[in-house]
């Protein structure tokens, strides 16, 4: 990397971690999550296993980003109670769950509309401005037969086992279902947290290193230790991979404020960001690289699709798209006319199953866009300039934060000389050749 | 009268070594030095000068050419006439026998990168 470049994946990484939760509001959201668990375990029989889906389990929580602002964070909890199907039915297991949480007159009132398949609890915002909405979702374990089919679809793997029933509700004709299919985001996150401990180099290293920083740097107001566990803070370890989520996330959010319809859901994200994720020890290249090889497919729109201003000649052109073979598994494919992005834990569930030309356009030209956009931010001089250009694709906020923490790391390095100043040009870097002597900017 | 050159001169010779492409002259009891920084990769080159007479503060000025300057210049570190404040005269943080460019030139490396993020944050976070 040039030390443009290297400079510019500093501020990534510092973007990605004022996109993400804080430890001390992760604490708070821990403790929001293990209330609802303890509820719920109580109060319901058989005795329901309740877990953490969604951003919060994979580690590529983000802010959310709704009308133009930063939203509450959002926490997904899958309350599975360990009943057959035929014991019950989609309508009466979601009451199950909406009842018992209503019976906590606290919970009553924080109780949302009934969801499509979840029950949403809203918690009030904090001093900070900082709320959750926390997610829980009814489900029965999966039948064996249903499991059998998906063991079958993947017969090395034992993600299958993790597979749930969930239901869905019809709101316009009050009709509750149980989707064909049924989902597995436990499944889901025990494939990434494998891909991610795999490709991510010196993975034990980088996660011990981060672990001890957060116990020892998140302290409570009287400057007493929050975490009591360095174990307990696995959750928060964040890789390139996780990060370079993190941002396309914001980016896209972003990106289609004015355009939901075509907006990439994060599965999608996620699942090609682990795919195309090939041991980058940093966020600059992984985005760079996931990017590349995304864009590959982008031929698959049609003659003339320009996917960025930057030509660029494809590098990884795959030639049998046609020929699907679900064994195979790609991670992007067309049949016969239909994009297919399949569930790395269930090939047969598409997650492009609404893509249209649109839709696909839509999501090619949007990683076109980040592209340029940093192809431009490292052509800048002036750092004032380069946040120019990450403001509107992430948020002032986020970015202004982000520079605090960058500034913040200087002054540290300055202080501690692991930074020094190179004479000849002036650039403050870790390769200076001359201390800063101590001194202080006075008046 | 001999050890003010010896000053000046002892400031020139490690100007001139640290920054061979810089202009560094001595008039009278004055030593001028004019040079470019970068504090960082992605931040601008800016012309600096440094003026010196033996046995005084020196006093920085950075090239104007664009600068938004707040109209509290103190704000970031900045005297009332444009000239850099870079270290505590109190306490004594710099004295003639420290080299400039060792000492002085760094700090108005350090300046640059501050001011830059003061740009984008409008806090001081040297």
């Amino acid at each position: 990397m040039i030390a443009e470049q290297q400079q510019f994946n500093e501020m990534l990484q510092d973007i990605a971690t004022s996109l993400d939760i804080s430890p001390s509001n992760y604490k708070l959201a821990i403790d929001h999550y293990k209330a609802v668990k303890k509820h719920l375990e109580r109060g319901l029989y058989p005795r329901p296993e309740i877990y953490c889906q969604g951003s919060f389990r994979l580690g590529t929580v983000v802010r959310p980003f709704k009308e133009d602002k930063e939203a509450e964070y959002d926490i997904d909890l899958v309350c599975q109670i360990p009943i057959a199907k035929e014991s019950t039915t989609a309508k009466k297991l979601k009451q199950v769950v909406g009842d018992k949480l209503k019976e906590d007159a606290s919970y009553d009132n924080m109780l949302d509309e009934e969801g499509r398949r979840c029950w949403t609890l809203e918690y009030a915002k904090d001093k900070d401005g900082i709320g959750f909405h926390m997610d829980v979702l009814p489900s029965i374990p999966m039948s064996d037969s249903g499991r059998l089919i998906l063991k079958g679809r993947l017969p090395n793997a034992e993600y299958y086992k993790h597979a749930i029933e969930i239901t869905d509700l019809d709101k316009k004709n009050q009709v509750y279902s149980w989707p064909d299919g049924g989902s597995n985001p436990e499944g889901f996150a025990q494939w990434f947290d494998d891909v991610k401990k795999i490709r991510t180099p010196n993975y034990m290293e980088l996660s011990l290193k981060q672990k001890l920083a957060i116990f020892e740097n998140t302290l409570d107001p009287k400057g007493q230790r929050i975490f009591e566990k360095i174990d307990e803070l696995e959750p928060l370890v964040r890789t390139p991979l996780q990060q370079a989520i993190q941002i396309l996330k914001r980016h896209r959010d972003i990106c289609f404020k004015n355009n939901s319809d075509n907006k990439p859901i994060s599965m999608i994200i996620t699942t090609l960001c682990a795919r195309f994720y090939e041991k980058e020890p940093d966020v600059f290249t992984a985005l760079i690289n996931i990017i590349q090889k995304i864009s590959d497919f982008a031929q698959y729109i049609g003659p003339g699709f320009k996917f960025s201003e930057n030509v660029r000649e494809s590098q990884n052109m795959i030639n049998s798209l046609q020929s699907y073979n679900p064994i195979i598994d790609k991670p992007i494919y067309k049949l016969n006319g239909k994009w297919w992005i399949p569930n790395p834990v269930n090939p047969a569930e598409n997650f492009a199953e609404r893509w249209d030309y649109e839709k696909a356009k839509a999501f090619f030209e949007w990683l076109g866009k980040l592209e340029l956009s940093f192809d431009l931010a490292l052509q800048q001089k002036g750092l004032d300039k380069v946040a120019n250009i990450l403001r509107p694709i992430f948020n002032d906020r986020v970015v202004t934060n982000a520079f605090i923490k960058t500034a913040e790391r200087k002054r540290t390095g300055l202080n501690n000389k692991t930074i020094k100043t190179t004479i000849l040009t002036g650039i403050l870097s870790t390769e200076g050749n001359t201390k800063n002597i101590k001194h202080t900017f006075h008046c | 009268m001999d050890s003010i050159k010896e000053n000046l001169e002892f400031h020139a010779r490690s100007l001139r070594l640290s920054f061979p492409n810089a202009e560094c002259s001595i008039g009278g009891q004055t030593l001028t030095w004019r040079g470019k920084l970068t504090p960082d990769c992605l931040c601008r080159t800016y012309d600096v000068e440094i003026e010196y007479k033996a046995f005084e503060w020196p006093i920085v000025r950075v090239s104007p050419i664009g600068m938004e300057i707040p109209a509290i210049k103190s704000e970031i570190h900045m005297f009332k006439d444009g000239s850099l404040c870079l270290y505590n005269n109190d306490n004594r943080e710099w004295n003639p026998n420290m080299t400039l460019a060792k000492s002085i030139v760094p700090w108005i490396c350090e300046w640059l990168y501050f001011y830059e993020i003061w740009l984008v944050t409008r806090k001081w976070l040297g």
